[in-house]
């Protein structure tokens, strides 16, 4: 019997210790570079047993999101290249920096939303302090890694391993809180007729959630307050022709959301879509989500 | 030892009633350069796909980084298209930065803006930029900044008239900081 309740405690205990994740996003080119960055967090990760060690390649904007707001998720390390142009601070105009993807498309604004369970972030990339000047990732409560200059791949990692594992260390392994964290919002139905790529959903400075690639339709909430504005972003460069939305429309029952467009109807933007709300949102329309589903 | 440059005169043109003038200058057509698929870009997808290797290790960044020095303008450039929603400077010939409008965040009074300005330009600025990145991929490659003129045209009535003015302002005001090599 002691057995048994000893066996159910050590299991319950695993189950809720959290994962360790690591995602790399190089492209093809840097595939040597990436099976050592892959060798060397097995390696120094795998004597953390009480955690589950995920490690993932070529990721994207889904994948990232998922673990970023995945209550299970107690540590991630991100590797990508970053770019980043050091303008005037009170500059109107500037090269905005950019955390690309293996596909070169940007995905800094995915950091946005950090589950309070992640105890340490890592964005390993260069220069990723800059790029992430404007974005307080420490008010997600983790601890956070963001090199401040050009920053080598491996070593990057090792150092943000090292970290981690202080951090983890520090905090002795609090239990995971399982709980559902609530909010109030606006229900948004974003629908697509063809299916294309993966997009972000934001309001405002709010990243609302992503519509994976082979979804046609997704519910999301517009936090209660905010202006009716939806930006849907893919991340891939200003300069690339290929629009890659096809037919979108977004419903709520506050009435009718419209693209913002040329005279003619065609939407603004490379890769992006805007959308307005014709009315203002009905008061009465709120309803109580989670705010953190994957 | 930094070469000097000489000062050269932007090529742009405005549109508000403020009753500015430009000096012309010839440059390569800005659409040439846009459609260009082998040029680099800074700050984004051509410029970190060319990642360093440094000392047996992939370098996490783009090669040859440019700093943006405007303060003392340092930067060499060899084209500018500043005006309206078109922020695109030419490097080197060959190598172009995508320079969106960004939040203003404080104004004094020498900006000549009011607060409802600058609250009605921030507030706009996902569409200010999507504007502007529309311009770009329509301009074909032999179009001139007289081309690029006439699309902003087209779509700034899409607009607030404050995010326009604020716009044209402070775009003119950080051409002025650009030296262009010749």
């Amino acid at each position: 019997m002691k057995n048994a309740v000893f066996l159910f405690l050590f299991f319950a205990l695993k189950l809720h210790a959290g994962n360790i994740v690591v995602l790399t996003s190089l492209p093809p080119e840097d595939a040597r570079t990436q099976a050592k960055l892959e060798r060397i967090a097995h390696k120094k990760l795998n004597t953390l047993g009480e955690h589950e060690l995920i490690i993932e390649s070529k990721v994207d904007m889904v994948s990232l999101y998922n673990h970023l707001t995945d209550k299970d998720t107690i540590a991630l390390i991100w590797l990508s290249h970053g770019a980043y142009t050091k303008t005037s601070a009170d500059s109107p105009m500037a090269v905005s920096p950019k955390l690309l993807d293996f596909k070169m498309r940007d995905l800094a604004f995915i950091f946005k939303k950090i589950h309070p369970n992640i105890q340490f972030l890592g964005v390993v990339g260069c220069n990723s302090k800059q790029i992430f000047s404007e974005t307080n990732l420490e008010q997600s409560g983790a601890s956070i890694y963001l090199p401040k200059r050009k920053i080598i791949a491996t070593w990057g990692l090792r150092r943000a391993i090292r970290k981690l594992k202080r951090v983890l260390k520090k905090n002795n392994a609090p239990a995971l809180s399982q709980r559902p964290i609530l909010a109030k919002g606006h229900r948004i139905d974003i629908e697509r007729s063809t299916l294309g790529e993966a997009f972000a959903v934001y309001a405002g400075d709010h990243i609302l959630g992503v519509m994976p690639k082979t979804l046609k339709r997704q519910s999301f909430y517009l936090p209660k307050g905010l202006t009716p504005k939806i930006v849907l972003k893919t991340g891939t460069s200003p300069f690339s022709s290929e629009d890659v939305f096809g037919d979108i429309s977004i419903y709520s029952n506050s009435g009718e959301w419209k693209v913002f467009s040329k005279p003619d109807g065609t939407p603004f933007g490379v890769n992006e879509r805007i959308f307005k709300l014709r009315d203002p949102l009905l008061e009465g329309d709120l309803e109580e989500y989670e705010l953190f589903t994957n | 030892m930094v070469n000097k440059f000489l000062t050269g005169f932007l090529s742009f043109f405005l549109f508000i009633s403020v009753n500015l003038t430009t000096a012309p200058k010839a440059e390569a057509a800005i659409g040439l350069i846009v459609k260009n698929r082998t040029a680099k870009t800074v700050g984004g997808i051509g410029a970190a796909s060319s990642a360093v290797v440094f000392g047996g290790g992939l370098l996490l960044a783009e090669a040859g980084v440019v700093t943006f020095n405007i303060a003392s303008a340092v930067l060499f450039v060899t084209g500018t298209m500043f005006f309206g929603a078109l922020g695109l400077i030419t490097l080197d010939g060959e190598t172009i930065a995508d320079v969106e409008f960004m939040p203003i965040k404080k104004t004094t009074q020498s900006d000549g803006l009011t607060m409802d300005e600058v609250r009605m330009y921030n507030s706009e600025l996902d569409e200010l930029n999507a504007i502007r990145k529309s311009v770009q991929t329509e301009l074909a490659e032999d179009d001139s900044s007289e081309d690029a003129k006439e699309l902003w045209n087209a779509y700034k009535g899409q607009l607030h008239p404050y995010t326009v003015k604020v716009a044209e302002l402070k775009a003119l005001e950080l051409a002025k900081k650009f030296k262009v090599k010749k």
